[in-house]
């Protein structure tokens, strides 16, 4: 060692954070942003959220970094850093630049930010398996919560074949106030009762689905490849799929058979920018035959999957229709006075597949029209001579009309938002009532229900004598 | 500014670029520069002289991985430079290690524990001070978390205690892969309990991650050094010694006194003022106000210095040649400390050997012997 040579350059600049590899990097295994940065916290012995919100602004601070937002980075389990969005791109940036690990980078789905969209991408809660978790303890490391069980499209666990449980804690005595504050947050335990492996779960462990377990493998490969992917073309995968619909039967087939709107394949095919959702891709790989990884690095190999193997989305189904029974239908609501969608609902069509015989749906709307009509006027009527008889039998026996009196007369609730309602409260506005204001659905009603108020007004002026009439004041 | 004003700025900590860049300048760049810049490149200046190359060769014997050497303690003088050095020792070990350390590692911890005016030692302070020396963060947010029956329980309210913070230093040797950490005056650590429990604690937070201790103190440690057994069974002094002045017979000069003199040649060639004073005329003088001590030497050169210029045109006057030696009563308690301490070391050091030098020839060629 030669002192008087000492380097007079800083050769060796520590990261502000300790350097942890993300536990099973470089496999499908590999933990999520979230379990990372949680286990990151543990080992700087530091709860999660002083960890992130002045951690990681001072640590940035010291390295000329300009701060992130993360206000709301735990929202739904931290779902929002695990995904395809900018905030997952430089949370995952920023982390592998402060801990020196470029592993970090593969802890989210970031990479497949120009072959799939964030939605139904990420779940929203954390499901785990516990299983997985047991022979994390088993081998004596922390369990982890792995990116896999976060991806909304994988219900299973493909090493152990059984369905993701929800990670939620059974143990009834984790929630008493005096063990809260025994808690800390860490990736693979429980929240509440600190349960290492998640072993409070109660909920029974089911059996997974061909399909799941299919889906889940399909989901592990992508992340596996997903150095890969980052460096791949997305349009190169849009370019093997039209080139595959012009060598098939064309892209308004493979709509039909993936369950997609023909239009949407069609954009999906001409735009660069837009994308379809993991969901919607894991059925073009289960219908066409194609494995996920492979599609997204634009490689159609078509293998011949199990036949549990099969899209989520139903199929689209086209009907045909006998025009002929929807004529009929049509003249027979014309002449019994059904509505349109109710004769729509018996044939189970569409009301724009009857509006194609307009003659016959104009003149069942105009009919219906007017048989609406109809029946408001009638009871506009009728609900200004019920509150004309309540308001002449309540003044022949010296009480006000009030809404109670009139309750208490006919027996039946009067409420102020009914049209009997609205007319009895105009009848003592138009007999002299000073001290009332128009109620908000007199506005409504229209000039035919004032003019029967006025008529009715008028009837009682004649029938009531003085000393009726001083109760309207 | 002031003579003393420009030593304090010369010798005030400074941000590390700065010091990076002023370290790589030449002499001629640096005599363009203002007075406070030029002292302040003066006080980093480093010379390699022959002491120097035998402490840093113990060091490098002693340091090496997978020995039992677990402690290390280098003692000098006070003034020597043993500051100097265990800064030099941290860059020229983090240049070694960090070919092979990942970036998050921190190879060697440089921890000083300045007197903190209190009247027993402070373990938190101490505990403290290495953590941050180790870069954690939010050290006083910082709680321990435990597994107690499968479940995961942390520690709530107030401060991390004691142990907690033992706990935090052995994961951040562990996690940093420290190989060596540098305590420097550690004095202030032993002189208020049993050393032998201070040494204890500190071998033993060392031994979590076979993490070796280099501490770094003046004479007034060498007694407890010397008696302390872990040092006696795992660990070594290196003796940081001191060129003795003797009588100088310009006839024939003794190997220290050569060595001092091409020291003050050294310091002469990069004098920080256009003017440059005949040092190697004085240089006897030198020595012998120096006590043979290249740290010394450097105070008095960079106090004379200063002086030069704060002078009208940069030239030396009677009034700075009166005042950039030290004190005489200074200068006798210093030699008398460090003859005590010569006296206690001697026979107690890396490379005291038992045997004399004929027995050691003799063992030299049984061994070489077919």
């Amino acid at each position: 060692m030669d002192f008087a040579a000492a380097p007079t350059k800083a050769s060796h600049r520590t990261t502000a954070f300790h350097g942890l590899v993300p536990q099973g990097a470089g496999t499908w295994q590999v933990e999520s942003l979230h379990s990372y940065i949680l286990a990151l916290a543990h080992s700087h012995f530091l709860s999660a959220n002083v960890f992130v919100r002045e951690g990681l602004a001072l640590a940035s601070a010291a390295d000329g970094l300009d701060a992130l937002p993360t206000w709301g980075w735990d929202k739904g389990a931290g779902s929002t850093l695990m995904g395809v969005s900018d905030l997952a791109g430089s949370l995952s940036r920023r982390f592998a630049a402060l801990t020196g690990r470029e592993e970090v980078l593969l802890t989210t789905l970031a990479g497949l930010n120009g072959h799939t969209c964030g939605q139904e991408l990420i779940h929203p809660r954390e499901r785990v398996c516990t299983k997985c978790l047991q022979e994390d303890l088993d081998r004596g490391q922390l369990p982890y919560s792995r990116l896999l069980w976060r991806v909304s499209a994988v219900t299973a666990c493909p090493l152990h074949r059984v369905r993701l449980k929800e990670a939620a804690c059974g143990n009834q005595a984790g929630h008493s106030r005096a063990s809260l504050f025994g808690r800390r947050r860490l990736s693979g335990s429980c929240g509440y009762c600190g349960s290492l492996g998640f072993r409070c779960i109660c909920a029974p462990e089911l059996p997974a689905t061909e399909n799941e377990v299919w889906v889940a493998q399909q989901v592990g490969t992508v992340i596996q490849a997903l150095p890969k992917l980052q460096q791949t073309n997305p349009l190169v995968m849009k370019d093997a799929v039209r080139a595959y619909c012009g060598r098939t039967n064309g892209s308004v087939k493979l709509s039909e058979r993936i369950g997609v709107p023909k239009s949407q394949v069609s954009r999906w095919l001409r735009r660069p920018e837009h994308r379809f959702s993991l969901p919607c891709l894991l059925d073009m790989c289960a219908s066409e035959g194609f494995e996920l990884a492979r599609l997204l690095m634009g490689d159609l190999a078509r293998t011949a999957w199990p036949s549990e193997v099969r899209p989520e989305r139903q199929r689209r189904q086209f009907k045909y229709h006998d025009h002929r029974v929807i004529e009929e239908a049509l003249q027979h609501a014309i002449d019994t006075g059904e509505s349109i969608s109710s004769v729509a609902d018996q044939l189970g069509i569409d009301v724009s597949t009857l509006a194609r015989h307009e003659e016959l749906y104009a003149r069942l709307r105009d009919r219906n029209q007017a048989l609406n009509q109809q029946q408001h006027a009638d009871s506009q009527r009728a609900a200004v001579a019920e509150a004309e008889q309540v308001v002449l039998a309540l003044s022949r026996q010296g009480q006000t009309p009030t809404l109670r009196n009139a309750s208490d007369t006919t027996g039946s609730r009067w409420y102020p938002s009914q049209l009997r309602a609205i007319a009895l409260h105009a009848l003592r506005m138009r007999m002299g009532a000073t001290n009332l204001r128009p109620l908000t659905k007199m506005f409504n009603v229209g000039p035919d229900f004032l003019r029967l108020v006025d008529d009715a007004a008028a009837r009682l002026l004649d029938l009531v004598d003085r000393k009726q009439l001083a109760l309207f004041a | 500014m002031e003579s003393k004003e420009l030593l304090t700025h010369a010798t005030d900590p400074m941000p590390q670029c700065v010091d990076t860049h002023l370290r790589g300048l030449s002499r001629e760049k640096v005599l363009e520069l203002d007075s406070a810049t030029r002292l302040r490149w003066f006080f980093l200046l480093q010379t390699a002289h022959p002491e120097l190359g035998r402490v840093t060769s113990a060091l490098e014997e002693l340091l090496m991985p997978d020995n039992e050497t677990k402690i290390v303690s280098i003692i000098g003088m006070t003034g020597i430079g043993k500051t100097t050095l265990a800064h030099s020792l941290q860059r020229v070990l983090n240049a070694k290690f960090s070919a092979q350390a990942h970036a998050s590692e921190m190879p060697v911890v440089y921890v000083p524990s300045p007197a903190n005016g209190e009247k027993s030692l402070s373990w938190t302070g101490l505990y403290t001070r290495i953590l941050e020396a180790g870069r954690e963060t939010l050290i006083d947010k910082k709680r321990a978390q435990t597994v107690t029956g499968g479940a995961l329980q942390v520690i709530r309210g107030g401060r991390a205690t004691l142990t907690e913070l033992r706990n935090f230093i052995e994961h951040m040797l562990k996690i940093r892969n420290v190989q060596v950490l540098i305590i420097d005056e550690v004095l202030h650590l032993l002189r208020f309990e049993s050393y032998s429990a201070v040494m204890d604690t500190l071998k033993s937070l060392a031994d979590a991650h076979s993490t070796k201790l280099v501490l770094i103190g003046s004479y007034d440690i060498a007694e407890r050094m010397i008696e302390y057994g872990q040092v006696a069974r795992r660990g070594e002094i290196i003796h940081y010694r001191r060129y003795l002045p003797g009588v100088i017979n310009a006839a024939k000069l003794t190997d220290d006194q050569e060595a001092f003199r091409q020291q003050v040649a050294k310091f002469q060639a990069e004098w920080p003022c256009a003017s440059v004073p005949n040092l190697l005329n004085i240089w006897g003088d030198l020595m012998k106000h120096s006590l043979g001590s290249i740290g010394m030497l450097k105070t008095h050169l960079l106090r004379l210095s200063s002086l030069q210029m704060t002078s009208r045109g940069e030239q030396l006057t009677l009034r700075h040649i009166h005042h950039f030696l030290k004190p005489p009563k200074a200068a006798a308690k210093i030699l008398q400390e460090t003859l005590s301490g010569e006296a206690l070391l001697r026979g107690a050091c890396y490379g005291d050997s038992p045997l004399s030098d004929e027995e050691c020839v003799k063992m030299l060629d049984l061994l070489q012997a077919a």
